[in-house]
């Protein structure tokens, strides 16, 4: 029997993977976009659990707008990744160190 | 007064609305060879109508609208009159500044406008999803604005740094929705706060007040989440910083205040004790860390994170129904951070960058007037008597004091005097040092007269502080 413990624990965990997949990544900065797409969509498993378990339609409208604006986040953020690849000629992360102090 | 009717909502979001549509005929007016001198006098008029529009719907009692999702009430309405009147200031003093660098543009005024105006929404929020999309929409249109010169390497990389920080921080705070979410069943905020006096607040009521905290503390950029703020500060266009520096916080400000007043949660000792953690850790590592610096920018970013702390100690003292210290230090820092942020974008409008702390060397045999200008802003920084910085501070120690956490000030006050060495010594550059810099401009009677405002202000408050206090105790209750 999977219970709503269950879904918490593994929403949980996908964002525990997500954040330490943008801390320990030092390679690509594309990987970052992917780990903050899916930080987002465990949130978003966590709100449609909740809006199932209590019958509740808000949470899953709620759903719906995080859906668009990670959209959104990811258009500028590749928009931000493709003028520093032009200016750097690499998306490596450890290159990105000109401001420092 | 809860209006449902959307027509009748309408009418008292006119302000908000005006402002949308206004930055999209910027944004179009960008394109246009006849219309594309006057974007910078388009800007300025419709930022001064939208305020008159707000002064002309001014409500008396609290209203929510749309089904409660917008809050509207003095304590907004004051809020939004203060971000209106330093966002003039900034637009005006960075006009020139914007020009000599090729940023003057449609898209820069337009993404400007709606930063604004999500700063707007986040303070009008009733309801988590607005809340959420108001934070978006400022934040969006800064990552665009700071990337937006987009031949600087420093920008473009200033721009990824606050791109990725500032989504993990929404996604915490996020994170924390979901969880209250889940243990309220409502996404209205006020429902959301007077649930903590129910008897199933639970543990996961403190989980995910701690997590959106968490996510505050990121935007507040409090140690130690506090590694953005110096990069973003330096590598953004000035006018961006000045932006980012005041206007968001103030709006922050709102945001804490609507979910700590009036909520069982402040009396919480582990919660009380993560805020005057944050604080005081934020004090040391702020004024530790300006000591070492070169760059004003950075030096700045870094006093700015020992005041955010401050904020935080404000908030730590605050009780049900009082947070007029965290909201006075929140006014105080911001419009004098603007005065500073402004003089230096005001001396950098020529082709000529203000970058290093040395170029204020021997400033005063340039012109005295600006370089008292400067002294009276950073003393207000660094809280000496006389300006209203000192009597912000004087407040939350004396609430530190009253809580019987004596300790705790003594660090506060030893960490603050520390912190002087590097305003002074910018101070000592412009007064006892020869070879001033030629390359700074000093020309522009109206920027100088608009530049001179806000420290007047800063010096006037100080003769009256508490009429002031009491006002924004009333405007808080």
């Amino acid at each position: 029997m999977i219970t709503i413990t269950h879904y918490l624990v593994f929403s949980a965990l996908l964002f525990c993977i997500s954040v330490a997949g943008i801390f320990i990544n030092r390679r690509n900065i594309l990987l970052l976009l992917m780990s903050i797409e899916l930080m987002l969509l465990s949130i978003n498993t966590n709100f449609i659990i909740f809006s199932h378990y209590s019958n509740d339609i808000t949470g899953q409208v709620f759903v719906f707008f995080i859906l668009a604006v990670a959209a959104a986040e990811s258009a500028i953020g590749l928009a931000i990744i493709v003028s520093l690849f032009r200016l750097k000629n690499s998306l490596d992360i450890d290159t990105i160190s000109n401001l420092k102090g | 007064m809860i209006i449902n009717n959307i027509t009748m909502s309408i009418m008292y979001f006119i302000p908000e609305i005006f402002l949308f549509i206004m930055s999209m005929v910027i944004l179009l007016s960008g394109i246009f060879q006849i219309s594309k001198n006057y974007i910078f006098h388009l800007t300025l008029i419709s930022i001064i109508s939208a305020l008159i529009m707000s002064y002309n719907y001014q409500v008396s009692d609290s209203l929510i609208l749309f089904g409660s999702s917008i809050i509207k009430n003095s304590t907004t309405e004051f809020f939004e009159y203060i971000c209106y009147i330093i966002f003039l200031i900034q637009i005006i003093i960075s006009k020139d500044y914007l020009k000599n660098r090729n940023l003057l543009s449609g898209e820069f005024y337009s993404l400007l406008i709606l930063a604004l105006l999500g700063c707007f929404i986040i303070i009008s929020s009733n309801n988590l999803i607005i809340l959420f999309l108001g934070i978006e929409l400022s934040s969006l249109s800064l990552y665009s604005l700071i990337a937006l010169n987009r031949y600087s390497v420093i920008s473009s990389e200033a721009a990824i740094k606050y791109f990725v920080l500032s989504i993990i921080a929404s996604a915490i705070m996020l994170f924390g929705f979901s969880y209250l979410y889940g243990i309220t069943n409502t996404l209205v905020i006020s429902d959301i706060v007077s649930f903590s006096y129910s008897n199933n607040s639970s543990n996961l009521y403190l989980l995910s007040y701690v997590l959106i905290f968490i996510g505050i503390a990121f935007k507040f950029a409090v140690a130690p989440f506090h590694m953005w703020l110096p990069d973003v500060y330096e590598g953004s266009p000035l006018p961006v910083t000045n932006f980012i520096s005041s206007i968001p916080k103030i709006a922050f400000f709102v945001i804490v205040f609507r979910f700590l007043d009036d909520n069982s949660i402040i009396a919480n000792e582990n919660f009380s004790k993560l805020l005057l953690f944050l604080g005081v850790f934020s004090i040391i590592v702020g004024n530790l860390f300006a000591l070492v610096q070169k760059k004003i920018m950075r030096m700045l970013a870094y006093s700015g994170i020992a005041n955010s702390g401050f904020i935080f100690l404000a908030f730590f003292s605050a009780t049900n129904h009082n947070f007029s210290v965290a909201g006075f230090y929140v006014l105080s820092y911001s419009i004098t951070i603007v005065s500073a942020i402004s003089i230096i974008t005001f001396l950098s409008s020529q082709k000529f960058d203000l970058v290093y702390i040395n170029d204020f060397k021997g400033f005063s045999a340039k012109s005295g007037y600006l370089s008292f200008l400067i002294m009276i802003t950073l003393l207000s920084t660094a809280g000496i008597p006389l300006t209203i910085g000192f009597y912000a501070k004087y407040l939350v120690l004396d609430a530190l004091v009253n809580k019987d956490l004596v300790f705790v000030a003594v660090i506060v006050v030893l960490m603050t005097v520390i912190g002087l060495y590097y305003y002074l010594r910018v101070i000592w550059f412009m007064f006892f040092e020869t070879n001033y810099n030629s390359l700074l401009n000093i020309s522009g009677k109206f920027s100088i007269f608009v530049l001179s405002i806000i420290p007047a202000l800063i010096l006037i408050i100080f003769l009256l502080p508490d009429n002031i206090l009491k006002y924004i105790f009333y405007i808080l209750t």
